[in-house]
């Protein structure tokens, strides 16, 4: 999926998901937020990061 | 000279050559405090009774011939989110109204073990995020010191106390410190423990340092860095003699970060160069470096990283009291609730990419350098942009600014030197040289 169609996904999801938990209003006081956070989770999915690329939870190992 | 503009090396060994009592020097800073705080507003909780009796015991053991420690009876202050035993610490949040803490962080616990006396608490925006503490710069009080670490800065650059603990999440330290016109210090992560700290990233959180030269940055790494079993996050990397590593100060070979200096103001990125210049007319072997790819990528994942824990950080207080959090602070934990675990991880893989590649520049530079931020000191409340920090903090790479000089509206500019996984001894030595040749900032007129 191209970036701009993900992240307009991820918003429409991000709205109904806020609606659900906090309530309508809530969502709708958060809408510049959710932009925001849509943003970010595309930059994120969209990224390359290598298939051997394991998560670091905390800092590397002492050296 | 008066005593509350005395570095904390200066004081300690001035109290150690028994030419200074610890109590003229706490009295003195309390002065300081009572004259200018209401315009700077730096401190949640001044301990005048605990200081004034820490101050009395270290002056009796120094007449006895008695030290604790390299920095015994030279006070500190510590931002409201270090725990602090016996003491009100309340993270600038109405949640937390009331909460005595019963035994100190330890970075702390290991000041005061040197001998180091707590002053008091410095002013955090809530819970280390971005709803503002009141605090403003002795540079310019219609100006932001910078945030979270707010009263921490001003205090220091208002010469109400040598040497502040503050924290990095995102930008928290060594922003503010630069917008006061300090010196400051995120140190690798892992370096000096977080228990005892409120959390707010537990993966991204960093105890920080501030001062007015890097030998007090030095002496206060040497003091708190090192292992803590009570903390997951903590490394068991040896601690080096950090003050010892200033005393053999050469021109660094510096890789200078072009992205930076384009993201940042024409004023600030012209001073930059012009900064760049001098160190290199000194001898610094300056090139252009250039980030590797996983930089486009770092704020995304460094701001899916910090929501997700931040939620998760949260989750129990918030479900009881998310009316009282100011709005920043609750929407952040709110998004933080509802990222998918996957862009979690996804997030974490692309942290660990970053640091990865950025490995053969940190090799072949002592530093890299940037401007500390793009802009000085905004006017108003919000606590500026903490972007030229990010990607040190989410890589968990150790940074330092050290004052360069006067933006036009004389306020504070800073330079922004970063070096690799522990590494923190040629990073202050690089910084002590940069110091040397650009000299010590001056002083807020307050």
């Amino acid at each position: 999926m191209d970036p701009e169609g993900l992240r307009a996904e991820y918003s429409a999801w991000l709205r109904v998901a806020a609606e659900r938990r906090f309530g309508a209003a809530r969502a709708q006081e958060l809408a510049r937020t959710i932009e925001d956070v849509a943003g970010w989770m595309t930059d994120v999915a969209t990224f390359p990061v290598g298939d051997d690329e394991q998560p670091a939870f905390y800092g590397e190992p002492a050296p | 000279m008066s005593l509350h503009t005395l570095d904390a090396i200066d004081a300690a060994r001035a109290i150690r050559e028994k030419v200074l009592s610890p109590v003229d020097l706490v009295e003195a800073l309390l002065e300081r405090i009572e004259r200018i705080d209401d315009r700077v507003q730096a401190w949640v909780l001044v301990d005048h009774d605990g200081a004034r009796r820490a101050a009395r015991q270290a002056a009796d053991e120094a007449a006895r011939g008695t030290f604790r420690g390299p920095l015994h009876g030279v006070p500190f202050g510590a931002k409201d989110i270090f725990y602090s035993a016996g003491l009100r610490t309340e993270a600038g949040s109405k949640t937390m109204v009331g909460f005595v803490p019963d035994h100190d962080a330890t970075s702390v616990a290991r000041l005061k073990a040197a001998g180091a006396i707590l002053l008091g608490k410095l002013h955090t925006t809530e819970f280390a995020t971005s709803d503002p503490a009141p605090t403003r710069n002795p540079w310019n009080v219609a100006c932001t010191p910078g945030g979270s670490s707010s009263g921490s800065a001003a205090a220091v650059a208002a010469r109400m106390v040598p040497l502040a603990l503050g924290t990095q999440t995102i930008g928290s330290n060594v922003r503010p410190a630069s917008y006061c016109g300090l010196v400051g210090l995120k140190p690798t992560f892992g370096r000096i423990s977080t228990r005892g700290v409120m959390p707010l990233s537990y993966s991204q959180d960093h105890v920080g340092l501030m001062a007015r030269s890097v030998e007090d940055i030095a002496l206060g790494l040497s003091i708190t860095a090192g292992h803590d079993p009570e903390d997951a996050s903590s490394s068991r990397a040896p601690v080096p003699d950090y003050l010892a590593a200033l005393t053999s100060r050469r021109a660094p070979r510096v890789g200078l970060l072009r992205e930076f200096f384009e993201r940042a103001t024409p004023e600030v990125a012209d001073a930059t160069a012009q900064v760049v210049n001098r160190l290199a007319r000194a001898g610094a072997d300056i090139e252009e470096a250039k980030l590797p790819p996983t930089f486009r990528a770092v704020a995304a994942a460094a701001y899916v990283i910090m929501r997700s824990e931040t939620a998760s950080v949260h989750a129990e207080r918030f479900a009881l009291k998310a009316d009282l959090y100011r709005p920043a602070i609750r929407s952040s934990i709110e998004m933080g609730m509802l990222i998918p675990g996957d862009l979690y991880v996804r997030a974490l893989r692309i942290r660990r990419q970053f640091r990865r590649e950025m490995s053969p520049l940190l090799e072949r530079y002592d530093v890299l350098l940037t401007p500390t931020t793009p802009t000085p000191a905004p006017e108003g409340m919000a606590t500026g942009d903490a972007s030229f920090q990010l990607p040190w903090s989410i890589s968990g790479l150790p940074s330092i600014t050290v004052p360069c000089g006067l933006a036009t509206s004389g306020l504070p500019l800073g330079l922004q030197l970063v070096s690799g996984a522990f590494t923190e001894a040629p990073l202050l030595s690089a910084a002590a040289w940069c110091e040397d040749v650009l000299g010590r900032a001056s002083a807020p007129s307050l």
